[in-house]
Order: C-alpha cells, then sequence, then structure tokens
C-alpha cells in the first residue's frame, strides 16, 4: 500500500532536513529561505506502508505570488495527496499558522509537525501540542529536523491519518464571511472562497485575509505558552558586527580570503601525493604487471593519464564545496545578500542576487537553479547570465595547473581571474539591461534566518555526493572522452608521430581559430575540443595526448614504491593540517621539479599563451550540466544565445590577454 | 515611515499601504498591522527589521509604505 504525501511549509522551516531523515535521502539543505526549488521526493516503508513523500518549496501563503507558490497549490490541488504535512518552525509559529490557515480550508487529511523543537525550546516557547490537536481536530507531532527526533511520531501519525482518514475541522470564521460563503457553491471552504473571491472581489478579499490573520493570532495566543522572557539571543549579538556597513564588509571578505587560503593549503599536499600515486606508482606498476603492450599502454596513457590525473584534483573541489557548504548552513548567506545590496543595486540588481552569484563559486548549477529565489522573470534572467561566469572548482583545476607552472605569483594570478569572471558577470548584466531587459527593479524582501551551527555529518554527506558525482563523471563521460581522445591519437595505425593522427589533423584544423590567441600548438587545440563537455576534461586529454607523445622508463620495484607511497601518504596528512595552522597562503608555491606532463606542457607554451587559455577556460561556458540548466530555466534560445556569447566573450578576452602579455 | 526609524529602534506598525504582491507577501511573512518591528540595522537602499522570532531584510522603497508610530 502506498501513501502519498506532502511536505508543505514556509520556506526553511526544515522540510528538506525531516524528508532526509525520513527517507535517507541527502537532498540539498541549506539555513536560507528557497533551497528547495523543485518538488523532490524520497519514500520510507513503515508498518507495511510505502510513504511516499513530496517535498514541495517552501512558500509564505497559498496565494501565488511567484512560481514556488503556483507549484505548491497546483500540486495540492491536482495531485490530492492522501497526507499533508505541515511543517512548522516553532520559534515563528504565528507566522506560521498563516499558511496553516489556509491548508485547513482545503480541508485535505492533514498532521502539524512543529519543527525546531531544540530552537523553541532554547528560546522558552512551550506549545501545548495536545490542545492544538484538540483544536483542529488533527495530529500535531514535535520534531527536530537536525538530529531526526520525531521522526516515527511522524510516521505514526501519517500512517494513523491515513488509516482513519482524519480531516481537520471545519475552520469557522467570523458570521460576516461566513455569510458570504455560505450564498456560493463548492465542496470545500477552499473552494468556497475561490467562487467569492470571483464574485465579490476585494472586499472580500481583504475581510478573508483579515480573518485568517485572526485566526493564526488567535490559535497562536491559545497555544503557545512563553516561559522564558529575554533569553540571551546568539543570532542579535552576531548581527550587530555581521551586519555593520563597515565591519560586515571587511568580515566577508576576510572570510572569502580565508576559504580559499584553507581550501588551498588543505587540499595540497594531497593533490601532490594523489599525483605521485599515480604516476609512480600505479602507472609503472600497470608496465611491471603487463609488460610494454598496446593493452599497458592504453592502460597508463588513457585510463591512469586522463581519469587518474583529474581525480588527482579532488582534494581540491572536495575541501571548496565542503567550505561553501559550511557557509550555506550557517545562516550567513543571505547577510552577505543585505550587505551587497548596494553594490548589487549599481547594476541594476538586489542583493537577493548575490545568493546565486556565491553558490556559484561552488558549483554553477545549482546556482543557476538559486536564481529562482529572485521575484521576477527580467531579475532571473539576468542572474541567469551572470552565473557561468563564477568560476566554480573544475576552473580551478586548470587555473591552478597553468598558474603555478606559467606565473611566479599564481595566487595572485587565480585571484585575477576569478575577479575578471565577476567583472564580466556584471558587464553582461549591465548589458543586457541596456539592450534587452529595460524594466525596472523589484523591491527585495528576504529572509535572514537565525544562525545555525552546521551538522558535520549533514554536510560532510552533501560533499560526498558532489565528490561522487564528480567520481563518477570521471569514470564515465571523462573515461570516454579520453578513451575515444587515445584511440584518435593512434589511428591510422602505423603512424610514428601522433601529430599524423586523426585528432592530430582536427586539432590543427582549430589552429586558426585559436591561432589569435597565440595558441597554435595543435596539442592545445585538440584538447580544447572535448574539453565543451566539462573543464576538467581539457586537462585530461592534454594528460593523454602528451604522454602518448613521450613514453617513459624507469626502474620500478613494487613494495619499495608502495612504502615510498605509504610515508608520502603519512606526510601529506601532516602537511596538510599543519598547513591549516600557518597564517599565510602556502599552496601554489612554484616547485622547482617538475611531472613529465607539466614540463611539456611547459615546453609547448608560454606565459601569454597559458594566460590567454586559462581566461579562455574561464569564460567560455563549456560544461554540459551548466547548458542543460540554462535551458531549463532560460529557455533553449536563451541557452543558445548565451552560449554564443560566452564563447565570444571569452575569445575577445583571451585574445586581449595574450597581446597584452606579449607586449608587456 | 518606517525607512526613517532610527537603528536599534522599536515602533509599532499602523498601516500598510498597497496592494502588490510584495506587500501581500510581506504580510504573509508577518509584518503586519499592530506588529512591533525593530530596526537592527540600514544600509544603502536596503533595511533589516525583526518581527517576533524573524528577521527580514526589505528595500527602503518598499519600507516607505509601511506606516509606523
Ligand atoms: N536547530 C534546528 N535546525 C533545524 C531543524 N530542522 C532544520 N534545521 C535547519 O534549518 C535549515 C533549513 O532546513 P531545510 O530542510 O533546508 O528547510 P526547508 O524547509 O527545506 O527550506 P526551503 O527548501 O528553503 O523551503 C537548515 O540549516 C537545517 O539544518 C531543527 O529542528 N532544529
Ligand atoms: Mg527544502
Amino acid at each position: 500500500m502506498r501513501i502519498n504525501v506532502a511536505l508543505v511549509g514556509n520556506p526553511n522551516v526544515g522540510k528538506t532536513s525531516l524528508l532526509n531523515h525520513i527517507a535517507g535521502t541527502t537532498l540539498r539543505v541549506g539555513n536560507w529561505a528557497g533551497t528547495t526549488v523543485e518538488k523532490k521526493e524520497g519514500k520510507a516503508f513503515y508498518k507495511g506502508y510505502e510513504i511516499y513523500l513530496v517535498d514541495l518549496p517552501g512558500i509564505y501563503s497559498l496565494e501565488p505570488f511567484s512560481e514556488a507558490e503556483q507549484m505548491a497549490r497546483d500540486y495540492l490541488l491536482s495531485q490530492k495527496p492522501d497526507v499533508v504535512v505541515n511543517v512548522l518552525e516553532t520559534p515563528n509559529m504565528e507566522r506560521d499558522l498563516l499558511l496553516t490557515a489556509e491548508l485547513l480550508e482545503m480541508e485535505l487529511p492533514t498532521v502539524i509537525a512543529l519543527n525546531m523543537l531544540d530552537e523553541a525550546r532554547r528560546l522558552g516557547i512551550e506549545v501545548d501540542k495536545e490542545k492544538l490537536s484538540e483544536l483542529l481536530g488533527i495530529k500535531v507531532v514535535q520534531t527536530n529536523g537536525r538530529t531526526g527526533e520525531g521522526k516515527r511520531e511522524l510516521l505514526e501519525a501519517i500512517v494513523q491519518t491515513y488509516e482513519q482518514k482524519i480531516k481537520p475541522f471545519p475552520l469557522k470564521y467570523s458570521q460576516t464571511l461566513e455569510e458570504y460563503l455560505s450564498k456560493v457553491e463548492g465542496n470545500t471552504k477552499f473552494e468556497k472562497i475561490r467562487k467569492a473571491q470571483e464574485v465579490y472581489g476585494e472586499d472580500f478579499d481583504r475581510l478573508l485575509k483579515d480573518e485568517r490573520f485572526a485566526f493564526a493570532h488567535g490559535l497562536f495566543y491559545k497555544v503557545v505558552k512563553k516561559v522564558n522572557q529575554g533569553a540571551f539571543d546568539l543570532t542579535d549579538s552576531l548581527d550587530k558586527l555581521l551586519l555593520h556597513p563597515v565591519f560586515g564588509l571587511f568580515f566577508f571578505l576576510f572570510l572569502m580570503f580565508l576559504m580559499f587560503k584553507i581550501a588551498f593549503d588543505f587540499s595540497a599536499p594531497w593533490m601532490e601525493w594523489l599525483d605521485g600515486f599515480m604516476n609512480n606508482f600505479i602507472s609503472p606498476l600497470i608496465v611491471y604487471l603487463l609488460g610494454e603492450s598496446l593493452l599497458s599502454r592504453f592502460l597508463s596513457e588513457a585510463v591512469v593519464g586522463g581519469v587518474g590525473f583529474v581525480l588527482t584534483f579532488l582534494p581540491l573541489i572536495a575541501s571548496i564545496l565542503f567550505i561553501l557548504s559550511l557557509l550555506e548552513f550557517s545562516g550567513y548567506l543571505p547577510r552577505v545578500a543585505f550587505l551587497m545590496d548596494g553594490l548589487m543595486h549599481r547594476f541594476g540588481l538586489h542583493g537577493t542576487g548575490f545568493i546565486p552569484l556565491l553558490l556559484g563559486f561552488g558549483c554553477n548549477v545549482p546556482a543557476i537553479m538559486a536564481s529562482r529565489i529572485m521575484e521576477t522573470k527580467r531579475d532571473k534572467l539576468l542572474v541567469l547570465a551572470m552565473v557561468p561566469f563564477m568560476s566554480c572548482p573544475a576552473r580551478l583545476v586548470v587555473f591552478s595547473f597553468f598558474a603555478v607552472l606559467f606565473f611566479p605569483n599564481p595566487a595572485l594570478v587565480i585571484f585575477l581571474l576569478y575577479l575578471f569572471g565577476v567583472l564580466v558577470a556584471f558587464l553582461t548584466s549591465f548589458l543586457l539591461q541596456k539592450l534587452v531587459y529595460r524594466g525596472s527593479l523589484h523591491h527585495m524582501i528576504l529572509e535572514l534566518p537565525p544562525y545555525r551551527l552546521p551538522a558535520l555529518k549533514l554536510v560532510l554527506r552533501i560533499t560526498w555526493a558532489h565528490v561522487k558525482h564528480f567520481i563518477y563523471r570521471a569514470g564515465t563521460l571523462i573515461f570516454a572522452v579520453s578513451v575515444i581522445l587515445w584511440a584518435m591519437l593512434n589511428l591510422p595505425p602505423g603512424i610514428s608521430n601522433p601529430k599524423d593522427s586523426v585528432a592530430g589533423h582536427v586539432g590543427r584544423a582549430l589552429v586558426p581559430i585559436f591561432k589569435p590567441m597565440g595558441l597554435e600548438d595543435w596539442r592545445i587545440t585538440t584538447s580544447l575540443i572535448p574539453a565543451f563537455l566539462a573543464r576538467e576534461i581539457v586537462l585530461s586529454s592534454m594528460a593523454v595526448i602528451y604522454s602518448v607523445e613521450e613514453g617513459k622508463k624507469e626502474e620500478f620495484e613494487p613494495r619499495k614504491a608502495l612504502q615510498e607511497q605509504g610515508v608520502a601518504f603519512v606526510n601529506a596528512l601532516k602537511e596538510s593540517f599543519l598547513n591549516l595552522l600557518n597564517p599565510m597562503p602556502k599552496a601554489l608555491e612554484v616547485k622547482e621539479e617538475h611531472s613529465q606532463l607539466k614540463s611539456a606542457v611547459k615546453n609547448s607554451m608560454n606565459p601569454a599563451q597559458a594566460l590567454a587559455f586559462m581566461v579562455f577556460i574561464l569564460l567560455y561556458t563549456s560544461c554540459l550540466g551548466t547548458v542543460a540548466v540554462l535551458q531549463e530555466e532560460g529557455g533553449t534560445k536563451f541557452a543558445l544565445l548565451f552560449l554564443a556569447y560566452s564563447f565570444a566573450v571569452a575569445w575577445v578576452s583571451g585574445v586581449i590577454a595574450y597581446k597584452l602579455l606579449s607586449i608587456l | 515611515m518606517l525607512e526613517k526609524v532610527e537603528v536599534g529602534k522599536k515602533v509599532k506598525v499602523l498601516d500598510i499601504e498597497g496592494k502588490e504582491d510584495s506587500i501581500k507577501k510581506l504580510q504573509a511573512m508577518g509584518i503586519r498591522k499592530g506588529k512591533v518591528l525593530e530596526v537592527v540595522q540600514k544600509l544603502g537602499r536596503s533595511i533589516v527589521v525583526k518581527v517576533d522570532h524573524s528577521k527580514i531584510a526589505i528595500s527602503k522603497s518598499l519600507a516607505q509604505k509601511i506606516k509606523v508610530q
């Protein structure tokens, strides 16, 4: 037997957290209003039932202000879930009960989950849940979305509500309002109200709104007891500093610096270790075991060289995502949006737009989805056109490879590249407003939730989900590309110089396009073709191409090598934590010795070409995932035009970067 | 008008003008007639107010429509 359940509630009350606990899913949770933008589902088994839960985006009311309310409303009306779970944030119950009133009007079987039990306790708020249950005629449970406390009770309440078809008592509004309603037809109160709104218009509307507020207010005072006035509120004290016009801004800049420093310094030793592990252990081991053959060449060049090389960057990606998740969980994100409102205004957007932009540093795909928090279509499209220029870890991977190789101060170069991306984003928005979206700006309304300590387990789980996705991509897409590229490099059979291979021909055919950027080497242009699918492929491709070019031979002894790897691992572990204690950025120090790939790349490019290459990778939207969500959110035409635009901007900027640096 | 209230002051909402969606949303978020608001911070074009246990950042252009005492 299957029970369909819909989770409905105000934004940021913990709906998704509850679902994650009940169904064991890893759906996006974040301490800001608007984390969930699409309906998501999960299921649990309880007492022989398959309980199928749908998580809807948070809404303040069922009145359709935006896509989110529309979606929730449509879902409830068309899908008629067996049970509606109305999740409330207990400390904000008075506000949340407005939506409850609207839900009760629908007269569907309903359960109320009073979430954030812990915070309510801390604030000295006590709810008489038995009384609430008596007054409304439905089951009420108390839950904690952080720990999962109360999830059994919630499941039990869902099953009982389903089995006994427990519907709420019909709502009674004032006599005047009920009189209006008695004059119209309809099966439920909700239907009658809809009719009455059509017939009586504004007067009725105003009355209805007041009545709903009065209902929420009245109910709140009947069931909530405040036992402890004036409890110390950490959020208020922190906000004095963090929302401060001057200090707040400095703090934000410092935090961004810290974030990248920690991500780099912590991951650098691990990346180095992985690199050594692949090149000095796995690769020679394959040759050692299989001898010199086509198979061993394939394995060490295409698989280890391509896929393995990209995997060495996992620590960096994981660190950045981990730190960004911490930020998202803390509740700091909407505060930054407030601080940045002034700056954003100069570019015709308000602060809310800063949230998707900031998320873009983690991964463009969810950031593009987050653009739905923008209130109007115009604002949303503007943000959509900006996010892809926010440099994500996949780009950082490419930068960290090239910048360290070609520049004396790689950290500065990478910082400037990030900044340049942001600049292009703002210029794009500016341009679009001058040319296409002339409309004026909407008001900003943004909730600033209390600061919340991130639940470490959850942050780790979410980071792991990202990492798994990256590994999956390495195992599928990047693997396939590496294999195809490797084959193309070795075809037609019998060629002695990869330059004459199929890949070599394709690459050389592309040279005229990239020549103005100084990129004349077929190996570079060839590696750019498959990079359209995902940016890090540029590196795996180069690794394959260059490793095909120069075979390597070294003495190899498996036991000794394994021992060496073990020692190196312990050192990496030690170093990564020591780095965290060091106040100055330590990673990205330029090293003298280079791996074979590095020296090969270094010999085939000069700094000007490398910079042009990085600028191109930064700006051109070469990421399958990003283009797909852009199409979803902005339409096919938007996505294609944007792709063309980003290519043009990337090309022009690349050429300018090359020319500038060549002169200097 | 809420826009003019100093940081740290508490005021009571007398009336909210307008019928547009943003106003409706504000009301659904708890900023209604009779509620007490505390102005937490003001910066540039926006203002943060606290109502009950929630904090909301709103544009000053919107705050202009909230009459307070
Ligand atoms: N202290 C505390 N925090 C909670 C509880 N439940 C959820 N949270 C936190 O509240 C924040 C919001 O949780 P979400 O599950 O994303 O909320 P949501 O209702 O799905 O939010 P939207 O998708 O934006 O509507 C997260 O930071 C959670 O960790 C709880 O019971 N206690
Ligand atoms: Mg959610």
